[in-house]
């Protein structure tokens, strides 16, 4: 890790003037020697800042001498910062950690390798042949073990996914389900308008509300919506991250963001260090799960939840 | 006046000062939202049929959860409505009374709010009566929410939705799954044991059974001046039964509720302080609701109900030292029904509800008798229809202005026709701030015992009237819901309220006995409430002002001027033991004949512990913690002006789920 000047903290300073600064006093102190790796960031919440640390720390022990330049990306106005950077500056390695920053990079950046992370989709990353990354989302194997060990009574299960990019996960966890003989509902929702209606068909016997992959569902006026629902009904709703948990979901599978940029160093190093082409690394799904509970709604819902799981579990909200 | 100035103005400064908060795009919400899912659900079905945010209903609306309940220890349903604004709870040692917005005359059976459980009409086909107290046909522990809608509902529900809809919303199988034992026992021998059993299963089938006994021995002497003390005159027994099944679209429920109320008052014809006095009423329904949103949202329900009452007494009079005669009424009910309701949204923008209703009353029978020797008073029987038609739109002008209209009109086989309209426009000019201006219109149709009940020729006379018109209400109201902070709301809602053709009992000169409509009413008010909650910590404080004159009487009975009202619950150890503090104040009030019963205010504390034992809850409760001494008005035919509230008691629940 870098060390910071003291004013890093200050909070008159907003943490895009942050990583300029830093990005351009590592430039300075960069020895001839060093690799250059350009950071491109959609956000600066702990999330982004724990898996950039686990990508810093994965690299640390490697023979690269990694220097980092970092870039925020929130907006599509800073694609020509972007741009101009690329000019001035040329990395050996880009990596993006963000929907928005990943899909900047591969826009604008065609021969740099792209090592992305925090992505829900990684069908952008295999159409790029500079592309790799790190995925968010978990196998379809493990999201249903782990629905089986929580609810093992539930038969109706309502799937909440984005109508295009999640379908084949819906079809993957349907097989899941045919095979146990368990009934999984499509409710496709392209937008947050649509979850009223949406709601208003399930059916009135349901065991759980699932969301598995919907950009919809990160849209906190729709999280509570579903929560609304997921209470009233006494409905548990599977979430998508710890945060939802807290808020009321039954359980998430969360992320270990370290190890998330762990993963996406050993793709680094393999491209930078073993000259593998990014097109022959596919993108990898997260290694490591923390799945979160919340014993609070669980007796809200009045669900028996199997002592044997619970010392799996990484994060009990009780 | 004074105070409510003070009040109201500390509020508006307290909401100005208050900034707006910005609410940035989340990504997620924020995790102390769970408190908020576990402490209230922001929506409501019954102002509108559908279910909507409380912000877009046209109407004051108040939820209360199951959690409330037990934290504030409410052993009524009275006792619960007691505690929200403009509400009064009175109990004349016969039946538990609530009136609203300064309309609360001793002796209405509830008649003036339409009491439904799951949606289905509560209030009976003899006289309007929807019991709220013991008689209740839920017992409270089966209670998962309950919505108050004020204002006139006619437009939606009909006859008797003048002054409010309070819809209970009884546990399904899911909310219990497994079996939950429980009792409480309390002050002046009561005690009451209950069994539930609800369980959803993994075919989707969900049921519901609860059975539950109470008993009180009552205050064991009761006072009143001018008559003398009836001794071990209040016992009160009663049996419930409910159930629940559950099947896909379908839902079949029903609820059985038998109650003796011993009368330590006595009532009209009785001698004071005869033993074995009393009331007993008998009342059961059941319902068969399908509701399904078909492809295109096209939302459809339907209900087919049957709902029986029967009500019986023992009146003993003396006649002499030596000869006692008892009285005894024999009245029967019973009707069916059904209901029909479509709902859809049209261009977007237009939530369109359409309804209709239609009730058979098979059985109103209203019968008199001495038991020995034998004499006939009164046999009066009779069937009647009654047929509603509804339409209602919610236009969603703006994204923050909508418009909701609506009417309904009802056709009942006496009086003929009547259409009410309800209007409101809801408008929330920034984040946080929501304005309701609401206009509309509501009846009660004269019921049975009004129009028919014919008695007692040559003793005290009853003739019925069968010229009666429904009464009328036309309600104002303007409702202020504004988002304090993070954590307060407060709400002010002033209203005027007027109504015409009340029905009321007269007796001529010839001493005849009849009901007329006979007199006009207006009230006026304001409710001012500042909600507020925080992680575990809730708490609603409450200000009612009102002004009410009603025809007959130099001033309006049991119609306070001043009420306030505060509700805190506080977590004293972890999740673990709450407290729940309840304080009301209620000003003077003035009896039927004109007098006055004093201010009062009355404390109640009630402990809750749980989580110690997995499944095990036990709760305390202190009723009138500093003993205050307050009395109610009377109730017609009761004999008393006044009668004498309960001092200090307690109560002791203990509840077991597995």
């Amino acid at each position: 890790m870098p060390s910071y000047p003291a004013y890093w903290h200050s909070s008159v300073l907003n943490w895009r003037t942050r990583l300029c600064l830093v990005g351009v006093s590592l430039l300075i102190c960069a020895s001839a020697a060093a690799t250059d790796i350009l950071i491109l960031q959609s956000h600066d919440s702990p999330p982004y800042q724990q898996t950039l640390a686990g990508f810093q720390s994965g690299l640390a022990n490697s023979n690269l001498n990694p220097v980092y330049q970092a870039l925020a990306l929130t907006h599509s106005s800073e694609t020509e910062a972007l741009s101009q950077l690329l000019h001035d500056y040329r990395p050996k390695l880009i990596l993006t950690l963000g929907t928005q920053a990943t899909r900047a990079a591969l826009a604008h950046v065609k021969n740099t390798p792209i090592v992305a992370g925090l992505v829900l989709d990684t069908d952008e990353l295999r159409s790029n042949a500079n592309a790799t990354g790190v995925g968010l989302t978990f196998s379809a194997s493990l999201q249903w073990q782990w629905l089986r060990r929580l609810l093992p009574e539930a038969r109706q299960i309502a799937v909440l996914y984005e109508p295009q990019q999640g379908l084949a996960r819906f079809e993957a966890l349907q097989k899941q389900a045919q095979a146990e003989g368990v009934s999984l509902i499509a409710a496709p929702a392209a937008n947050a308008e649509d979850l009223p209606e949406l709601m208003k068909k399930l059916p009135s016997q349901l065991d759980a509300l699932w969301a598995v992959d919907s950009a919809v569902a990160f849209n906190p006026a729709a999280v509570r919506e579903l929560l609304l629902y997921s209470f009233r009904n006494r409905v548990p709703l599977i979430g998508l991250s710890a945060q939802w948990v807290k808020a009321g979901a039954l359980y998430a599978l969360d992320w270990d963001y370290g190890d998330l940029g762990i993963q996406s160093a050993d793709l680094a190093k393999d491209i930078l260090l073993k000259g593998v082409l990014p097109t022959a690394l596919p993108p990898l799904t997260p290694r490591k799960v923390r799945p979160v509970l919340n014993l609070k709604t669980a007796e809200h819902m009045k669900l028996k939840i199997s002592g044997q799981w619970l010392s799996d579990i990484s994060e009990l909200i009780q | 006046m004074r105070f409510y100035y003070t009040l109201t103005a500390v509020l508006c400064i307290f909401s100005l000062a208050a900034p707006a908060k910005d609410s940035p795009l989340l990504a997620t919400p924020p995790s102390d939202e769970q408190d908020l899912l576990f402490s209230e659900l922001p929506s409501v079905f019954s102002a509108s049929r559908y279910e909507q945010p409380i912000t877009k209903a046209p109407a004051s609306v108040d939820i209360i959860s199951s959690e409330q309940i037990k934290r504030y220890g409410w052993r009524t349903m009275s006792a619960l409505l007691g505690s929200l604004s403009g509400f009064i709870s009175t109990y004349d040692r016969a039946y538990h009374h609530n009136g609203v917005r300064g309309f609360a005359p001793p002796g209405d059976y509830n008649t003036r709010i339409l009491v439904l459980i799951d949606g289905h009409r509560v209030n009976e086909n003899l006289q309007d009566y929807a019991g709220l107290g013991q008689d209740f046909l839920v017992d409270m522990d089966n209670i998962e929410r309950v919505e108050v809608v004020r204002g006139p509902a006619s437009s939606l529900y009909g006859s008797s939705a003048l002054f409010a809809v309070v819809n209970v919303i009884t546990q399904r199988g899911r909310d219990l799954q497994g079996v939950r034992v429980s009792g409480f026992g309390g002050s002046y021998g009561t005690g009451q044991g209950q069994f539930s059993h609800g369980k959803k299963f993994a075919n989707g089938l969900e049921t519901f059974l609860s059975a539950s006994y109470y008993h009180s021995d009552g205050r064991r002497n009761l006072s009143f001046p001018g008559l003398g003390t009836a001794q071990n005159q209040d016992e009160e027994n009663v049996e419930r039964l409910q159930g629940k099944l559950a099947w896909q679209d379908f839902t079949l429920s029903g609820s059985y509720m038998g109650r003796k109320k011993y009368l330590p008052t006595g009532t009209t014809g009785t001698t004071f302080g005869e033993a074995d006095t009393n009331y007993h009423d008998q009342r059961a329904y059941a319902d068969l609701n399908y509701h399904h949103n078909f492809t295109g949202d096209w939302d459809v329900t339907g209900r087919i109900f049957w709902d029986g009452y029967e009500f019986n007494d023992d009146l003993p009079y003396r006649l002499s030292p030596t000869q006692r005669i008892v009285n005894k009424d024999l009245w029967q009910g019973q009707w069916f029904g059904g209901e029909a309701l479509l709902s859809h949204t049209f261009f977007d923008s237009h939530r369109v509800t359409l309804g209709s209703e239609y009730r058979r009353n098979f059985q109103q029978k209203m019968a008199n008798h001495d038991q020995a020797p034998y004499f006939l008073y009164a046999d009066n029987s009779q069937t009647s229809n009654v047929f509603g038609f509804y339409i209602q739109d919610e236009w969603a002008i703006l994204p923050n202005l909508s418009l909701q209209a609506g009417g309904r009109y009802d056709r009942y086989d006496n009086f003929g026709g009547t259409f009410n309209p309800r209007l409101g426009l809801v408008y929330e000019p920034l984040g946080g701030t929501t304005l309701k201006l609401l206009y509309g219109t509501a009846f009660r149709a004269p019921n049975a015992f009004e129009g028919v009940y014919t008695c007692c020729e040559g003793s005290t006379p009853w003739i019925g009237n069968s010229n009666l018109q429904p009464e009328r209400i036309e309600s104002y109201e303007v409702v202020w819901e504004q988002r304090l902070t993070q954590h307060f709301d407060l709400r002010i809602s002033p209203y005027y309220n007027r109504l015409t053709d009340l029905i009321g009992l007269t007796i001529a000169d010839s001493g005849i006995r009849q009901f007329q409509n006979q007199g006009n009413a207006e009230a006026y008010g304001v409710e001012t409430q500042l909600k507020g909650r925080y992680e575990n910590f809730e708490g609603r404080l409450s200000h009612t002002y009102q002004q009410s004159r009603v025809g007959g009487y130099e001033q309006a009975p049991n119609a306070p001027q001043q009420m306030v009202k505060l509700n805190v619950s506080a977590p004293l150890w972890q999740d673990k033991l709450f407290a729940g503090l309840e304080v009301q104040h209620v000003s003077s009030r003035a009896t039927t004949i004109g007098n006055r019963v004093a201010n009062y205010s009355v404390t109640n504390l009630t402990l809750l512990s749980r989580r110690w034992l997995p499944g095990l809850e036990l709760s305390g409760g202190l009723y009138n913690l500093f003993d205050e001494s307050y009395a109610d008005p009377a109730s017609p035919p009761l004999s008393p002006d006044v009668i004498s509230q309960d001092g200090r008691n307690f109560r002791v629940r203990v509840s077991y789920e597995f």
